[in-house]
């Protein structure tokens, strides 16, 4: 466009109106500007022309990223925020309602019965411009970048309430630069088509509050067993406390988190003028009390912790069908499980850690990190009955009966005399050697004491001399089942267990004969099911007994086949022989174990309809208290849970429990 | 150099108004304004050769603006696409981000070239004959 531009000889008028120019001839601009005036206007253009240019070119690049995003998030589809899954109703064995699985048995508020106050506290901690940002907010992430550059770690959150619920709607978990674009493209949609008040309900509805609360009914009433709208101020604030870190926050987790959480989202919202500094200092000092008793967390705890595992294992189920379900909407789950004895399970296993925590404070150990789990499976279907996997399902979802893997120790001897059978070379009648026995020969380690040097199993350190194969195993002695193992060597042991429906693999090395290989509760308890169902183990260990969709069609569940024979009929009598209780009627069996260190200890039984495992430890792997056998802690839990089982059953569904020593 | 700036904003507008109106052959989808940004920058490029007729060289730096803007975004917008992203970014057609990148591109080297070129030519024959190199000069 300049070709028609003729230059002027000399500035004149025109010069003046545009004045922009500069003559770009170097002679006529010496003529016009002296040298340093043209060198300061270069140096201008430079400073202030290059780096507006750069800032031009990046804001586009970074507006052209931003327009891919929100181009392609046209695609979302956006009635999903209002539609919540419906998901899966699990009933038990006796038909009784449990839950939803898929869903987290969330309770649905509307916008008024969401109190003033709780929407003062949830601004004030998550997003103190939710009612003035488009969906994301620039001066929010600043504020938050420069508080946590203060603070030198991170205090607040960039994300919007809307961004929230754009992840949680869309699976946007995750930090890195793609999901967060997506999640801002999204928020901005959601932002577009409805209202404040409705992503606020909405935001309410789906986010969790940890210990299995989802949305904010369901925790307002497992928290304070109260509705919305009549939570007080500093419950409010509590509650919006949890919200970042729900599983760490929550007050049955721990109170004092909680508590920190509370008095920091109070302070946020007298440093936003809905407090008064009175009203402030007052809610500071209240307690908040979570209102529930012990024994109502422990039953609801089981109610989460059995949706849970129904879930995962239905969604394994239908995942594998030839054409998958994916959707849970709608299907009704029956299961073996009976809500009774689990929840009474559970409970009695709270209460036994106690009394185990008080044993282990005498010996001077800790017994606030004590554990458990329990599984009782039908003999013949593997059906799951009873699985407890955590003491407390609020304060850890970690599932120790199917998840953890541990040594055995004893618990495992039954395996190696079976094997030791099948062989043809021993029976129970054979005669096995009880003298003092090296454990380093097993590389058990150890140079003296109970479990140590001479593989002694009880404080009487008697010696039996040559006594049966049977008595041995019946009296869990180590030393002879220790030489034994070391005859038979690794690989018949080895391919009964994989019959028996042990996954997991003995380690290379002599210790495994005495079980100290890691193996896990379910998968040994399910292995146990060989010696009550005459040498062939149960085929399936789940907990749902059928599904059927919406309108009432069974929808098959996977083909169960029935596993071949771990072992002969007649060893599978033998060793249930010798693990049967002396005394009383005769229909209850089982084997403790300990392993060497006291680190855990197992007790697993059987009677003619059930077979059961149970373990008792830490996490830590630390011991649980010098003399810890199994017989002492692990074998009375199952006891006590077993009087559970009869006490809730009906008349004639259980066995007589005879009294039986470890 | 005129005319080919107002062919390269009118090329722009077009490209952005069809892809407006056109089903989402070509962008992000028909009625969807973000479809119009190639059009946005072609009035920006049109607004700067207008206001060269008054202003020539605020016009011309309007029109350098628009034109790199429209490279960058466009290379920003094109950036995600190969890589792995969330959302299914392969269904999303790239033909008018590409046009509009290039055409951008195209203009934005070209007055590079008519820039650079005629000043280095300028400086020489300033040494030669001062008087003819005011009359010729292509002031960038």
């Amino acid at each position: 466009m300049e070709e028609e531009r003729t230059e002027p000889d000399l500035p004149g008028p025109e010069a003046t109106v545009t004045d922009e120019e500069i003559p770009s001839s170097p002679a006529l601009a010496e003529r016009i500007h002296p040298l340093w005036v043209r060198a300061v206007v270069g140096c201008l253009k430079v400073i202030f022309l290059a780096p507006f240019y750069l800032l031009v070119a990046m804001t586009a690049f970074m507006g052209g990223i931003g327009w891919h995003y929100y181009a392609a998030s046209a695609e979302i589809d956006l009635t999903a925020v209002e539609r919540l899954e419906v998901g899966a109703l699990v009933r038990d064995s006796r038909g009784r309602e449990i839950g939803r699985a898929g869903t987290m048995s969330r309770l649905l508020i509307k916008r008024e019965e969401i109190p003033g106050h709780f929407v003062d506290a949830l601004i004030a901690a998550e997003d103190q411009r939710f009612f003035q940002h488009p969906g994301f907010d620039p001066v929010g992430s600043v504020r938050a970048a420069w508080v946590n550059y203060r603070a030198d770690s991170i205090r607040e959150g960039a994300s919007t309430l809307t961004q929230q619920l754009a992840r949680d709607v869309y699976k946007l978990e995750g930090k890195d630069a793609d999901r967060k674009l997506a999640e801002i493209a999204a928020a901005v949609r959601i932002e577009n088509k409805y209202t404040k008040d409705e992503i606020l309900v909405h935001y309410l509805n789906r986010i969790y509050f940890g210990s299995g609360f989802y949305g904010l009914g369901s925790a307002a009433r497992g928290f304070f067993g109260k509705t919305p709208s009549q939570l007080t101020i500093d419950e409010s604030a509590l509650l919006c406390g949890l919200i970042p870190s729900p599983s760490r926050y929550s007050p049955l987790v721990s109170e004092t988190l909680a508590l920190e959480n509370r008095n920091q989202t109070l302070q946020r919202m007298w440093q936003i003028g809905k407090l008064s500094r009175e009203q402030l200092a007052g809610l500071l000092a209240n307690e908040t009390i979570v209102a529930k008793s012990r024994e109502h967390l422990i039953n609801r705890g089981q109610v989460n912790y059995l949706l849970a595992r129904v879930e995962r294992e239905l969604r394994d189920s239908l995942g594998k069908r030839p054409v998958p379900i994916t959707s849970l909407d709608g299907l009704v789950v029956e299961t073996s499980i009976n809500l009774d004895w689990q929840q009474k399970a559970a409970r009695t296993m709270d209460l036994h850690l106690e009394e185990v925590a008080g044993k282990a404070a005498k010996a001077g150990h800790p017994g606030d990190d004590l554990e458990a789990a329990f599984v009782m499976m039908e003999n013949r279907t593997g059906r799951i009955v009873i699985s407890v996997g955590s003491r407390d399902f609020h304060k850890s979802e970690y599932d120790r009966a199917i998840e953890m893997t541990r040594p055995p120790g004893s618990a495992f001897f039954p395996f190696v005399y079976a094997a030791a059978y099948e062989t043809g070379k021993f029976q129970p009648e054979s005669l096995v050697f009880d003298a003092p026995f090296d454990n380093r020969e097993m590389g058990l380690g150890g140079i003296g004491g109970v479990l140590g040097e001479w593989s002694t199993e009880n404080l009487a350190n008697r010696w039996e001399g040559y006594i049966p194969a049977s008595q041995a195993l019946r009296l869990s002695k180590n030393a002879p089942t220790a030489r034994l193992g070391l005859q038979l060597g690794l690989a018949p042991v080895r391919k009964l267990i994989a019959a028996a429906g042990i996954d997991s693999v003995l380690e290379d090395a002599p210790g495994s004969l005495l079980g100290n290989s890691e193996v896990n509760l379910t998968e040994i308890t399910l292995a146990y099911t060989a010696f009550s169902n005459g040498g062939t183990r149960a085929p399936f260990p789940g907990m749902i007994r059928e599904v059927r969709d919406a309108s009432g069609k069974l929808i098959s569940p996977p083909l169960e086949l029935k596993p071949d024979p771990a072992m002969s009929e007649a060893t599978a009598f033998a060793i249930a022989a010798s693990l049967r209780a002396d005394t009383g009627e005769v229909k209850l069996a089982g084997k403790s174990g300990t392993t060497p260190g006291f680190t855990d200890t197992w007790y697993f039984g059987f009677d003619n309809e059930h077979t059961w495992g149970t373990w008792v430890g830490r996490d830590s792997f630390t011991p649980l208290f010098p003399l810890a056998f199994g017989g002492d802690l692990a074998h009375p839990l199952a006891l006590e849970i077993l009087a559970g089982r009869s006490s809730v059953a009906s008349p004639g569904d259980v066995p007589v429990i005879a009294s039986e020593k470890p | 150099m005129k005319i080919f700036t107002l062919i390269v904003s009118l090329l722009l507008i077009g490209l952005g108004t069809a892809a407006y109106y056109n089903r989402g052959e070509a962008g992000d989808g028909a009625g969807d304004p973000l479809s119009a940004i190639p059009a946005g920058i072609g009035i920006l490029v049109l607004s700067g050769v207008v206001i060269s007729l008054f202003l020539r060289r605020t016009g011309l730096q309007i029109c350098l603006l628009g034109t790199l803007a429209g490279v960058f975004s466009g290379l920003g917008r094109l950036t995600p696409l190969y890589l792995k992203g969330i959302f299914d970014w392969k269904s999303h057609p790239a033909n008018l981000i590409i046009a509009m990148t290039l055409i951008c591109l195209v203009y934005l080297l070209v007055r590079m070239v008519t820039c650079l070129l005629p000043k280095r030519s300028r400086n020489d024959e300033a040494v030669a004959s001062p008087s003819k190199e005011e009359t010729e000069s292509i002031p960038c």
